[in-house]
């Protein structure tokens, strides 16, 4: 299971990167917007974890065009108190929504709600 | 009539000291040659000293940034670790990181690489956060800043402590809600709400510096995204000698509905502050039963001033209904033309026959009668 995470900020990707791996996941790890959308073509990730605010392209431009081209789920990561720009994450598609601060077991079981295939009654 | 003849060979020897003269007088002293000489050299020595401490501030500047970046990539990793790791024991630090660990510099780009991380995660990574910070011994760090005597770092300190959960700190930073520098002010009442919540707000009881308007919107917005609890003390804060506690404590009541002190809310409209009394029509219109709170604000109005006659008469657009009418009627004959447009929309949207009364008017006295009635009448169709 490949996730693509997008964050500016090398610390959080880096604790995301550790944490998520110990999850047993691969990671590809981006640091803008743009370097996120040159990796996405390239990889095809089956999530992405992409952070509101990021140079170049925000997430939410990230958003909108993969929502345009491909079914791949979305979580995106705001700060706490944006929730203006969460119900827009959301009406752009977003599949799910964590506010810094998160607990990375609430991420953790969002990824597993979102890559696990659904049972048919 | 008798000429007085003047000899032409005096008035040319006769030449008076006037600022002409005086001044290519000292024309002439500068550009001697040994006064350019000292000049120069001066003019050179000065240049020599601001290029070369241009460099030498430059360079320690880049020293600064290089060390920065090198302890920056030495460490990253080895906190990243850290903070995912189950470990519960003693952490022990790496032999390399010892001596980086007593450097000054070192020791804050650490405080700052966990203070941003912590402040993006909760549960386990969090805890190791702090856990990381404890072992380190970079609560004393923090802890020290709150002695010193510079603004800045004394902000820093509050802050770090605050976000580590340092709550054993409580009594040093509590002491600060009410410190003389405004922005070390802000720095701890922030610090004691992210703690306690509402609880906090006990430093309302103590503040007798102001808390400006910037800082109350600071703290609502903090207490915003907190669980309400109640806030008994809240009577006592609508009475406080502090203006501005005051003025906090409307707001609060006024965001939160807190009904049971609309006795002391009915007292501020005749505080002597205007601000208060501003605040407390707000207040009032939001928390109030709207007939017996309208007739108040009327009778407020008789003795207000301009200012809080204009947030009375905007206020009641919220709660006035037909008793109000005849009140309304006199005020569109007031003076100023604020007024009377103010009082024109509170009788169009909150009177049955409010329209009409203004139409009539503006039949009556077109001038200013009928732009108001035209105002009114498109902002309704809004």
């Amino acid at each position: 299971m490949k996730i693509l995470i997008a964050e500016d900020d090398f610390l959080i990707l880096k604790t995301l990167e550790l944490c998520l791996k110990k999850e047993g996941y691969k990671l590809i790890c981006c640091i803008d917007g743009l370097d996120a959308m040159e990796k996405i073509k390239a990889t095809s990730p089956d999530l992405i974890i992409v952070d509101i605010m990021l140079p170049f392209f925000s997430g939410l431009e990230i958003l909108g065009k993969i929502k345009q081209s491909c079914r791949v789920p979305v979580i995106v990561i705001s700060a706490m108190g944006q929730q203006n720009v969460v119900d827009e994450a959301m009406r752009l598609g977003a599949d799910g929504y964590i506010s810094k601060p998160f607990n990375i077991d609430l991420l953790t079981s969002q990824i597993a709600r979102l890559t696990t295939p659904a049972v048919a009654v | 009539m008798k000429l007085i003849s003047v000899n032409p060979i005096l008035l040319i020897s006769y030449q008076p000291v006037t600022t002409a003269t005086r001044f290519s007088g000292g024309i002439n002293n500068l550009i001697q040659p040994a006064f350019l000489y000292t000049a120069t050299c001066i003019f050179a020595t000065l240049t020599a000293i601001v290029v070369s401490e241009t460099f030498r501030t430059l360079n320690i500047k880049m020293k600064k940034g290089l060390f920065k970046k090198s302890v920056d990539q030495t460490l990253q990793q080895w906190i990243t670790e850290m903070i995912v790791s189950d470990r519960r024991e003693l952490l022990k630090i790496p032999e390399n990181f010892e001596n980086l660990f007593k450097n000054a510099q070192a020791r804050q780009i650490t405080i700052d690489k966990l203070v941003q991380n912590k402040s993006s995660f909760l549960g386990s990574v969090s805890e190791n956060i702090i856990s990381l910070y404890y072992q380190l011994g970079l609560n004393v760090d923090s802890r020290l800043k709150l002695d010193d005597h510079r603004t800045h770092v004394q902000c820093q300190g509050i802050r770090e402590l605050c976000v580590m959960e340092q709550k054993d700190q409580l009594q040093k930073v509590y002491r600060l809600t009410n410190s003389a520098v405004a922005d070390v002010r802000i720095e701890a009442q922030s610090a004691i709400l992210q703690w306690y919540g509402f609880k906090g707000l006990r430093f309302l009881d103590l503040v007798s510096s102001p808390i400006t308007e910037f800082q109350q919107l600071k703290l609502l917005e903090l207490l915003r995204q907190l669980p309400f609890s109640s806030m008994p003390r809240l009577s006592n804060w609508l009475q406080s000698k502090n203006d501005t506690v005051v003025c906090f404590a409307l707001k609060l009541a006024e965001h939160y509905k807190q009904a049971q002190v609309t006795w002391e809310v009915e007292q501020c409209l005749q505080h002597k502050n205007e601000a208060v009394r501003v605040q407390a029509v707000k207040t009032l219109t939001a928390i109030a039963n709207s007939s017996s709170t309208a007739r108040l604000l009327t009778v407020a109005y008789q003795t207000e001033r301009f200012t809080n006659r204009l947030n009375i008469l905007k206020e009641l657009q919220k709660i006035a209904g037909n008793e109000q009418r005849d009140f309304l009627i006199v005020q569109l004959h007031q003076a100023h033309d604020y007024l009377k447009l103010e009082a024109a929309k509170v009788l169009a949207k909150c009177t049955e026959d409010g329209m009409e009364i203004l139409e009539a008017k503006s039949y009556d006295q077109p001038d200013p009668y009928h732009d108001i009635y035209l105002h009114v009448k498109a902002e309704l169709a809004q």
